[in-house]
């Protein structure tokens, strides 16, 4: 694994305002903080994974990875280049660099372009010349394992699974360092939605990119990640390596989580609790099983292990590293000494 | 105390407020007397691409208490059974080719279709898939609540006094684990969140007392978390009330995890059927092994997920012979020429393949 990661986000914080009432503008307005102090990185040619429930800020996070957003606080690091999100070069240059699927295949695709010309059009957008053009279509093609029919085809005339392999080769059209998937098999039929994870990890081996996967589906993520971040109402509540995190769990929400999927079989374990979010203090605290009085501070992410980070108070006597790396030189340390030990 | 206390408490003692019991309910649970009694249901619809049968031949049943999923992905013909159930399918272009569908003894299919009007929110409940226009949107959930309760009053004769439906109101919200009920009864549907939304559609459908209650798509477009909860508090209602569930779904885990038994549908035929957590385990259908295989585990160097290239199937243009051959690893000529029937099994399953025409067979 190489040291420099591709992605480092530090304090990432997005924060929407809501005005009320026909005088809004002069109405202080309401706060929405749909990231709140997010830090990760993602190193090269890994997959992370990012669970969350709705409304928990995974998709605002994958909007302003591409420009759609921008950060209140904090900040966005692409391959160490630090990006000012008013800076018109420097969206180009993130958007260069960072492929995006949506979750909607059929609101994401222009209705009136035929397939081939939604393809294409990144293409002509970052000046490639025709003759190569006509080329990297018929590779991509190829590698998203779209049949040859469908190009001359409009989004309609598609199905769902077909639908989202367009969007991917849209997406990668122009070579990418990062592909952002938004919940991308989530409008699927499951064995479509296999076929989809199969193309994905596909292209993960064929070509050199780091993947930001995006899903509120445990499974997909385990099945697809090296490292799984978890997000609740904003906040990242715990990330570490996919393994470390589905087989011990630190994070009481973690937990909650994990057991879900790991019962197959009854439904009785489930709480049929709301998750509310605390105002105050950690977010999870209102629901908490393991709840105490510390909990009314926000906790800030501990070191809980190699690359294992959760933000809960319970592990603050747990010898913390200090620095907040989330975790990629640890893990390649900690490589290193599977490497040697064989 | 004030009433919505009253119905916390109602709910979570288990006991009923207000006197308004569930009429000839609770102690039934166990009797495995069959409630619906579908037989040889097919379907046509006259459209301008011709004559399609998005239902053939579909005979399923249900026993009182008992939660049965019906599963298939899209296309499969699963919600078309659902609205056929209900009599709810436009005609034109819908067209009731052959087929009874026997509730509580009666078939619904004979005579005309007000035999349905008179049971259909009754005795037959129903949850659509989508919670949003299952809820009108310019009235608030206690208007709405409010009255589906006087219609029910009216048409049993049974007056039912201001309060024992304020309470009741409540006591169905508090149950489905819904915070703060008074508040919700305020609010308009475009207030409240999917996951809400959904509980509030099954409330407004058991409402009415029904014996058994349809569920197209229950969770499907909730977050992971949001279906869990939904699906235990299903559960709970059809062990407290012994309730008959028929859930329509696409996903064959979360079917297994609160279904007594499954059907498994295909282009409009059921191919698969048996208890939930043996259909899971050991498919005997191929395609039924395709759905199970689809299912993602393990971790990221787990070997790539076995499944074919395919989409489900388009009833506009079925092959000849069995209806899964393009997707199935194992067909063969027979499969191209002749279309299995439904076979029978050892321990009430049964599977359209002939592989099991003489019996349970293990897989290559």
């Amino acid at each position: 694994m190489e040291s420099a990661p591709i992605l480092e986000l530090t304090g990432l914080s997005v924060v929407f305002r809501t005005h009320r009432g026909i005088l809004r503008g002069l109405a202080p307005s309401d706060e929405v903080r749909a990231l709140d102090n997010v830090n990760f990185e993602i190193g090269s040619q890994e997959v992370l994974g990012l669970a969350g429930e709705t409304g928990s800020g995974k998709s605002t996070l994958a909007r302003t990875l591409v420009g759609l957003y921008s950060p209140t606080a904090g900040e966005v690091r692409m391959l160490g280049r630090t990006i000012d999100y008013r800076s018109r070069e420097d969206i180009r240059y993130l958007r260069k660099n960072v492929g995006i699927v949506f979750q909607d295949p059929v609101g994401s695709l222009n209705p009136r372009l035929r397939v081939k010309e939604i393809i294409a059009e990144a293409a002509i957008a970052s000046g490639m010349p025709p003759v190569e053009r006509k080329q990297r279509v018929e590779e991509i093609v190829q590698l998203v394992g779209l049949r040859e029919s469908a190009l001359d085809a409009f989004p309609r005339e598609l199905s769902g699974g077909e639908k989202q392999r367009v969007s991917v080769a849209r997406a990668l059209i122009v070579p990418k360092k990062l592909l952002v998937l938004d919940e991308p098999t989530s409008s699927l039929d499951v064995s479509v939605q296999a076929q989809v994870l199969n193309l994905l990890r596909d292209i993960r081996r064929k070509l050199e990119i780091s993947i930001l996967f995006i899903s509120h589906d445990l499974r997909v993520l385990k099945y697809m990640s090296d490292r799984v971040g978890l997000l609740f109402y904003g906040k990242l509540v715990e990330i570490a390596d996919t393994r470390q995190l589905f087989n011990e769990p630190r994070h009481p929400y973690t937990v909650e989580l994990v057991s879900h999927i790991n019962d197959s079989g009854s439904s009785s374990s489930s709480s049929p609790v709301e998750h509310k979010p605390s105002a105050t203090g950690c977010r999870y605290s209102q629901v908490c099983p393991s709840r105490f009085s510390r909990c009314s501070e926000e906790p800030p992410m501990y070191s809980v292990g190699p690359g294992h980070y959760a933000a809960c108070h319970l592990f603050e006597s747990e010898p913390s590293s200090g620095k907040l790396s989330c975790g990629l030189s640890q893990l390649s340390a900690m490589a290193d000494r599977e490497n040697t030990s064989n | 105390m004030n009433i919505g206390d009253q119905a916390r408490q109602g709910a979570a003692s288990g006991h009923v407020v207000g006197g308004w019991d569930w009429p000839g309910s609770l102690p039934q649970t166990g009797s495995s007397e069959v409630i619906l009694e579908v037989h040889d249901l097919t379907i046509d619809f006259n459209s301008i691409d011709g004559r399609l049968r998005p239902l053939e031949g579909v005979s399923i049943s249900v026993s009182n208490g008992e939660i049965v999923g019906v599963v298939g992905e899209s296309g499969s013909g699963k919600s078309t059974l659902s609205l056929a159930l209900l009599g709810l399918l436009d005609s034109p272009p819908a067209v009731y080719t052959r087929g009874s569908i026997s509730f509580q003894g009666t078939d619904l299919l004979k005579g005309s279709m007000a035999a349905f009007s008179k049971v259909r929110g009754f005795k037959l409940g129903m949850v659509l898939q989508e919670s949003i226009e299952a809820l009108n949107p310019v009235y608030t959930i206690g208007f709405q609540m409010r009255e589906a309760l006087e219609v029910l009053a009216e048409s049993t004769g049974r007056p039912i006094k201001k309060e024992e439906i304020e309470s009741e109101c409540l006591r169905l919200l508090a149950e489905l684990c819904i915070d703060n009920p008074e508040l919700v009864l305020t609010k308009y549907p475009h207030e409240l969140s999917g996951g809400m939304r959904k509980r509030v559609a099954i409330a407004m459908s058991v409402l009415e007392r029904p014996r058994l209650l349809i569920l197209d798509e229950p969770t499907t477009g909730l977050d992971a978390y949001v279906q869990n909860r939904i699906l235990s508090l299903l559960k709970r209602m059809s062990e407290e009330y012994g309730l008959a569930m028929l859930i329509v779904t696409h996903d064959l885990v979360l079917a297994s995890r609160i279904c007594d038994r499954v059907y498994v549908m295909y282009a409009g035929r059921i191919l698969e059927s048996g208890r939930a957590s043996q259909v899971l385990r050991e498919p005997l259908h191929p395609y039924t092994r395709v759905l199970v295989s689809s299912v993602p585990e393990g971790f990221s160097d787990s070997p790539d997920l076995p499944v074919q290239s395919g989409e489900p199937a388009d009833v506009r243009k079925l092959p000849r012979g069995c209806k899964f051959q393009e997707r199935c690893p194992l067909v063969r000529e027979r499969c191209r020429m002749e279309e299995p029937q439904l076979f029978l099994l050892p321990e009430d399953r049964t599977s359209r393949c002939w592989l099991m025409e003489s019996g349970i067979r293990t897989y290559p």
